[in-house]
């Protein structure tokens, strides 16, 4: 679905991506590992046109997408949900989740019943629909970054380190949500720096050691070779 | 009493005005991070598609619907033209391309049009006066005021409620992820755009009704007024530059109603002195969001 070849992502004369390769196919949750600076998010915001590519190609579908302007790739049905939640603070949990059908405009979102379906996974926004997203806490900020990119209906979903800082029953919450939505067809590529949560998600995973790729595999392959402890991972992370 | 409240309603009408004014500057400010300096000859531009459309025929409020139409356009054409190859240069670059565009388009109106003031023909009506409880109050300011409050209030429902107006709060949080949304960056700066030259043109027209002529230089004055009461509201803050140009009005029709005769030559010097002193007790302006280190 997603194939990502030997992507290279500079800022300025820093190399933060090195000849990165990916595949993410349909119906896949495929994680990616990596101590912190490693280029993990370099890696996904480049896929949205949102990292300065220098070199390799991004493919949607067998098209390429690394020419298009970032709304351009969210109106074809992938989008992220970036590091650090980066909901609109000044505005409330219903006018978010309003932005976030954008991509596929307001009408057809009510038509496929989008806002509803939102409330149901998450009945705490429902509560808040009208609180300012800033007043939120952490854990209800990042159910409304994730129900805001669900609210287009996108088939592939980029999930940006969704645990951090969250408390341990949330993240559950968010994980469970996950698997669920992957059972209902829905496609993700998670970065994650809680390697074991990661990794008990996961079908396939990438290590990502200073921008390139380390290592690749199924779960098993990870522990039994015990690469992310290699990597300097702690199994709470 | 009875001077107080006149001076009271030409405080609203000029503080109206410049709060307009400053909030054009602040729409275009909070999603770019420009200040448009040639905000001012937009309500030039309107000026003069008012007196053009006039001598052309056009009946009275024809002409100004032509002349709000051409002062949108052309902060529209702005952005696509001169604003939009620097959008990812610094703060710097785009202060002077405004710079740039503002001498560009006075240097056009003197050689184009003319060096000198064209009359405005303002509709006879606006000359009179009307008495409310007792107290005569001119009709310019009374227009003013109504304006003003109608041009608000939509700004509000359409910032609370159109999904336009949604976007554009979010694009002046945070760019990129608006971008997320799927929202079309450059329909968004261009609104933006649109907003703040309807804007200009809604003062301009005010303005040109209490001076009935236009010149090339017309717009330097207000712009740089409703500069300071964007920057004492806050730069980026809304509401903050609506506040500001409220009160920035206010302090001058107050001081020149009050000042005494031998120090009214220092009139903008002592309402600018008593800004600076609002600006050293808030440094972020009244409603400005902190500044953070980039
Ligand atoms: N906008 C930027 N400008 C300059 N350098 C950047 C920028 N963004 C990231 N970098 C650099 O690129 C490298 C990779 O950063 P990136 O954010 O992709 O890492 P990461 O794996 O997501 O780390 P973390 O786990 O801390 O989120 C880092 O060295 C970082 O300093
Ligand atoms: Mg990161």
């Amino acid at each position: 679905m997603l194939t990502v070849d030997q992507l290279s992502v500079h800022y300025g004369p820093v190399r933060a991506v090195k000849k990165v390769s990916l595949a993410v196919q349909a119906g896949e949750i495929v994680a990616v590992l990596g101590a912190n600076g490693a280029g993990k998010s370099s890696i996904l915001n480049a896929c949205l046109g949102l990292a300065p590519r220098s070199a390799g190609s991004i493919t949607l579908d067998g098209a390429r997408i690394d020419k298009l302007s970032t709304e351009a790739i969210v109106r074809l049905g992938l989008t992220l949900v970036p590091e650090g939640r980066r909901v609109f603070s000044g505005l409330t949990v219903a006018q978010n989740l309003s932005l976030g059908a954008s991509a596929i405009g307001k009408d057809r979102a009510v038509a496929l019943g989008s806002l509803d379906w939102i409330f149901s996974l998450f009945p705490r926004l429902a509560e808040r629909r009208a609180q300012l997203a800033g007043t939120l806490s952490g854990g209800e900020q990042q159910m409304l970054a994730i129900g805001r990119a669900l609210m287009s209906k996108p088939r592939l979903l980029l999930l940006d380190e969704p645990s951090l800082g969250l408390a341990p029953n949330i993240v559950d919450l968010i994980f469970d949500l996950i698997i669920g939505l992957r059972k209902e067809g829905f496609t993700f590529l998670l970065v994650e720096q809680n390697a074991e949560l990661a990794l008990d998600t996961c079908d396939r995973a990438y290590l990502v050691m200073s921008g390139a790729v380390a290592a690749q595999g199924t779960p098993d392959l990870f522990r039994q070779n015990d690469l992310v402890g290699h990597s300097h991972f702690a199994a709470s992370g | 009493m009875d001077y107080f409240a006149q001076q009271a309603v030409n405080a609203l009408a000029l503080g109206g005005t410049y709060a307009l004014l400053a909030l054009g500057l602040a729409v275009v400010f909070s999603i770019l991070g420009l200040i448009n300096f040639a905000h001012g000859e937009l309500m030039t531009i309107t000026g003069y598609g008012l007196v053009f459309s006039l001598a052309a025929g056009v009946p009275y409020p024809g002409a100004l619907i032509c002349g709000v139409a051409l002062a949108v356009f052309c902060a529209v054409a702005m952005e696509r033209v001169a604003f939009r190859p620097v959008r990812r240069a610094s703060a710097t670059t785009m202060l002077l391309t405004s710079f740039a565009v503002s001498s560009i388009l006075h240097t056009a109106f003197q050689n184009f049009i003319s060096a000198r003031p064209k009359p405005v023909p303002v509709p006879e009506w606006l000359g009179g006066a009307f008495t409310l409880a007792g107290i005569q109050i001119g009709a310019i300011p009374s227009l003013s005021i109504l304006v003003t409050v109608v041009a608000l209030a939509t700004l509000v429902w359409f910032f609370q409620s159109a999904q336009t107006g949604l976007a554009m709060r979010a694009a002046s949080e945070d760019f990129a992820v608006t971008r997320l949304m799927g929202i079309n960056a450059n329909r968004v700066i261009a609104a933006s755009f649109a907003i703040s030259g309807f804007l200009a043109a809604v003062a301009g027209i005010l303005w040109l009704f209490q001076r009935g002529s236009v010149d090339p230089m017309m717009g330097f004055v207000p712009v740089l007024k409703a500069f300071i009461a964007a920057v004492l509201g806050g730069l980026g803050s809304l509401q903050g530059a609506v506040l500001g140009g409220l009160i920035l009005g206010a302090t001058e029709v107050m001081l020149r109603a009050y000042l005494p005769e031998a120090l009214l030559g220092f009139r903008d010097a002592i309402a600018l002195a008593l800004i600076i002193g609002l600006l050293i007790v808030f440094p972020n302006g009244l409603m400005g969001r902190p500044i953070q280190a980039r």
